[in-house]
């Protein structure tokens, strides 16, 4: 099991990044016939120094266990304006499976227009299955471990004063990163509320089968937020 | 204001022009592959298929000397319109290696016609032995793919007891999916008793290198893991990758083997051979011209 060291030492990234935004998430995802998650989401954001960037989150399942299943911090240095050198690390856990993977990843992001923002890079998976190491997140070799492709193409289609739409396909997000395999379709909105407060929504739904150009419906995601800027 | 002009026109001739390239690629490759595109959304899904399989009759195990037998395994002889495959020396191995059956892991066909149909199924029955046959995705780029692939091989997630001894158990991931009907029926046939071989299209692992033919789904491939190791399968087969490669984690082998394609994507052709004796079973790689 985790333990508790590892969840303090998260959920202070995640809290002390709350410096820029904090944000606090509920969701729902269904993968039919595989997981159904009902996840709390803790993340933040910080800049502590001009160009650098530092991200962390934690997420709970409460349809599950109800103890974080997913760790996830990363930084991001940009030389230039339009241009971010990011890595960083997601552990991820299935208690009732006893399964986990540990990633890290490097990747470039870019912004070559005001409302695209692109994203490419490599990671490294490392499943664990063995009933002994599978939450360990030290645990960085494993002979089924792999490396995958990252991406990201987004699109801000709405952006007015107080609201803010986007949509996008890829396979990263601050707590997940996901086979290249899949075909992930993301719309995501924000409506900046007079409190100070910034509600945000998102409807995010999976293709499997990119590798065998036949498509069925993966999983489908919801999630309902609210993020605070500091 | 001239110069402006020229740019924009040559920026839009450029995108225009990698427009129409890109459109003539994709229709120029449905014309080589004969694949008909509107499968690629309106194929039958792997519950449709599931259901339809484990309708059908059960399927014969092969009569073997329950103390010793052995069988063949390999994926993807993917038949072109050219009939070459690779089973002619698959089929000169049967009798010296005393293989009593075939397991294929899908993608018999490149294109599902109805010619390349006739070719690997004439070819199967070549070799003298009992043979069982999963799906793969090749096999469902056609209209009427499932259905002659129900026709000629069967269902697409079959299970048998052989010799009283060894539980085969394949099961269809034509489309990179598993499903909710298809792990519920493989956790029924985990439990019942005999060493647990397991063979399917698509491989969970295979090797390090960033490519896409492995089953997508983290979740899936986790779970499906995850019941393997609880159930102390022996280990799962499969193909797509047209190579080679096994590893082992939690107990369970995880051996890719599209390695009898007509191109590969690495390694030498060949098939995996597996003997059972002593009231163990062993693997090996056979190496063909």
């Amino acid at each position: 099991m985790l333990g508790p060291r590892l969840i303090a030492i998260a959920l202070c990234s995640s809290l002390a990044a709350a410096g820029n935004h904090a944000r606090v998430a509920l969701g729902a995802r269904h993968e039919p016939g595989v997981e159904t998650r009902v996840p709390l989401v803790v993340a933040g954001e910080v800049t502590p120094l001009a160009g650098l960037r530092v991200a962390g989150g934690i997420d709970l399942n409460l349809a599950g266990t109800a103890v974080p299943e997913r760790y996830a911090l990363e930084a991001g240095w940009s030389p230039v304006r339009f241009i971010e050198l990011g890595a960083g690390a997601i552990l991820r856990r299935w208690p009732a499976w006893r399964a986990g993977e540990n990633l890290v990843f490097a990747a470039l992001r870019a912004r070559p227009v005001e409302r695209l923002e692109l994203e490419a890079g490599i990671a490294r998976r490392v499943p664990l299955l063995d009933t002994a190491s599978w939450s360990s997140p030290v645990n960085w070799s494993s002979p089924l471990a792999e490396w995958n492709i990252v991406y990201r193409i987004g699109w801000r289609f709405l952006d007015r004063p107080g609201l803010r739409a986007a949509v996008s396909t890829g396979n990263h997000q601050l707590l997940a990163l996901r086979t290249p395999g899949l075909i992930g379709l993301r719309l995501e909105g924000e409506k900046s509320l007079r409190t100070g407060w910034t509600v945000t929504a998102a409807l995010a739904g999976e293709m499997k089968g990119l590798s065998s150009a036949l498509a069925e419906l993966g999983a489908v995601e919801l999630e309902l937020g609210v993020k605070r800027e500091f | 204001m001239k110069l402006t002009r020229r740019a924009v026109g040559s920026r839009s001739g450029l995108r225009y022009s990698a427009l129409c390239l890109l459109a003539s690629s994709f229709i120029l490759l449905l014309i080589a592959c004969k694949w008909s595109p509107r499968e690629a959304f309106f194929h039958p899904t792997v519950e449709r298929r599931v259901a339809e399989s484990l309708a059908l009759p059960p399927v014969e195990p092969p009569v073997v000397d329950p103390d010793s037998f052995r069988f063949a395994v390999f994926g993807d002889p993917q038949v072109h319109a050219d009939g070459l495959h690779r089973l002619g020396r698959l089929r000169a191995d049967i009798g010296p290696r005393r293989i009593d059956f075939v397991l294929v892991l899908g993608d018999l066909t490149h294109d599902a016609t109805a010619a390349e149909n006739a070719l690997i199924r004439a070819a199967l029955d070549s070799l003298d032995v009992p043979w069982y046959a999963t799906v793969g995705n090749h096999d469902l780029y056609r209209s009427d793919g499932w259905t002659e692939f129900k026709r000629l091989y069967g269902a697409g997630c079959k299970s048998f007891l052989v010799g009283g001894r060894v539980r085969i158990i394949l099961f269809d991931t034509a489309s990179g999916v598993i499903g909710p009907t298809q792990f519920d029926w493989l956790v029924d046939q985990l439990a019942l008793p005999g060493v647990k071989v397991l063979g399917t299209h698509y491989p969970l692992y295979d090797g390090g290198e960033p490519v896409l033919y492995r089953l997508a789904s983290e979740a899936e491939r986790y779970s499906l893991s995850t019941i393997l190791r609880d159930a102390r399968a022996w280990g799962l087969f499969s193909g797509h990758i047209h190579a080679f490669r096994a590893a082992e984690a939690a107990g369970v082998r995880f051996i890719t083997c599209g390695s009898m394609a007509p191109t590969l994507d690495y390694g030498e052709p060949g098939y995996v051979l597996c003997t059972f004796s002593g009231n163990s079973l062993r693997w090996e790689f056979v190496p063909v011209d």
